[in-house]
């Protein structure tokens, strides 16, 4: 889910998109999706962030802070509970600093189709948004809940005819937000009017290039880098939707891929003015608790 | 706030501090011939060597030449005491492309799989 954060008062219109928290990797035949920063992955596991940082600065000195954590739980070894939330901090020159928790956000995700001849995984989900309070809304999240049925998928380039594309992979997520109180038409009824959200990665697995195609002989520290490219929009779904205007923001970055976590750091850079003013960052620490603890805490409730 | 970031970060050292060596997916890091290569004589073996150590029992390593005949013979084993590594002898090779198609199951079975291609020089 992408979530828009309102920066603190004096910056008008600009808003600022913040990402929703990390989530798993999914390994599909020879292809790891490694967890994308701005969205969520394609599959389900046993997995943690601790934490993710970001920071975006707005215009006239504001910046807005958050660290978000996220918990992943298999019932099932394809179905899965998530967790999310996170802490934000928004502040302004000359003005008072505003702090809050974020929505506490949980998923429940099925990864429904998983092909490793074709390196294809696609998964099913829904996740309820619990209404926050009114420190929740002082940092632009809601009052009220939401529900939003998403649509996961991951495709590995393994087939593409030139052997040095095929390290490539795409991923994305596709959400319809359908809010607990829908903005209607006086506008004045502290609604949103709910809509579409999601992000698409372009991925380059150093590793798939070593072990899959060709080892050019790289160190071990290049061939566990994932250069990667993720782009994250929110358009309204339906009028009215005055205040909440189309959003588009691109994450270039880099994710390291060790074999029982990953770090990733991506700059995030609004494409249109609705996302923000200025170039932000993010940083992640994620766990892969189904290789650290694949005996307890890695194993689903029922294997 | 400062009390769950705390939480967190106590989290995190507890992940780090009690987790299991050694148990994870086994993903491969090395494989000889590598992947792509030219080789200039005929390789005896393939090799591969994996982040985590591997069950020889339930792991399979098939070489193939371009028609799709196997090159390869007898099970895959360990590399002297190595866990991490799984080898099978080949046969004599002619020049020409060959395939490595491989499954691996870790000692916590975690399956994985991939596959290769490598040359013998004419």
């Amino acid at each position: 889910m992408y979530r828009t954060t309102a920066l603190a008062a004096g910056l008008g219109a600009a808003l600022v998109a913040a990402p929703e928290g990390a989530r798993a990797h999914v390994i599909v035949g020879p292809r790891v999706f490694p967890v994308t920063l701005t969205f969520d992955d394609p599959g389900t596991a046993d997995e943690a962030t601790l934490p993710q940082v970001t920071l975006a600065p707005g215009s006239d000195g504001a910046e807005a802070y958050a660290v978000q954590w996220e918990y992943d739980k298999t019932i099932t070894p394809n179905t899965a509970l998530i967790y999310n939330q996170g802490y934000d901090i928004l502040s302004q020159r000359g003005a008072k600093t505003r702090t809050g928790f974020e929505n506490v956000a949980i998923t429940a995700k099925w990864q429904a189709i998983t092909d490793a001849d074709t390196e294809s995984v696609v998964s099913l989900g829904v996740i309820r948004v619990f209404a926050g309070g009114s420190h929740t809304q002082a940092v632009g999240g809601d009052t009220f809940g939401s529900t939003v049925p998403s649509l996961y998928f991951g495709q590995g380039g393994g087939f593409l005819p030139v052997p040095l594309l095929r390290p490539l992979a795409l991923s994305g997520e596709i959400n319809y937000v359908i809010p607990d109180r829908r903005l209607d038409s006086t506008l004045d009824n502290g609604g949103t009017p709910g809509g579409w959200t999601g992000g698409l990665s372009f991925q380059y697995s150093m590793s798939y290039l070593q072990t899959e195609v060709r080892d050019f002989g790289l160190p071990d520290f290049v061939n566990r880098l994932i250069p990667l490219v993720e782009l994250t929009y929110y358009s309204p779904a339906n009028a009215p939707a005055n205040g909440y205007p189309m959003t588009l923001q691109l994450a270039p970055g880099c994710i390291y891929l060790a074999d029982s976590y990953q770090v990733g750091l991506e700059a995030l850079i609004p494409l249109n003015t609705a996302a923000g003013a200025n170039v932000g960052f993010t940083m992640q620490v994620h766990f892969f608790l189904d290789d650290l603890f694949p005996d307890s805490l890695g194993r689903p409730i029922f294997p | 706030m400062q009390r769950r970031s705390f939480l967190a970060a106590g989290f995190a050292a507890t992940i780090l501090l009690t987790a299991s060596p050694g148990q994870a997916h086994a993903l491969l890091r090395q494989a000889d011939p590598p992947a792509g290569s030219k080789q200039p004589i005929p390789p005896p073996v393939v090799t591969l060597t994996f982040s985590e150590a591997v069950e020889t029992r339930f792991s399979t390593i098939a070489v193939t030449d371009a028609h799709g005949k196997r090159v390869d013979f007898d099970t895959p084993q360990h590399v002297g005491d190595d866990p991490k590594t799984l080898s099978v002898p080949l046969h004599t090779l002619s020049p020409g492309t060959y395939t490595v198609t491989w499954h691996a199951t870790s000692v916590d079975t975690h399956k994985t799989q991939g596959s290769y291609t490598f040359t013998v020089a004419g």
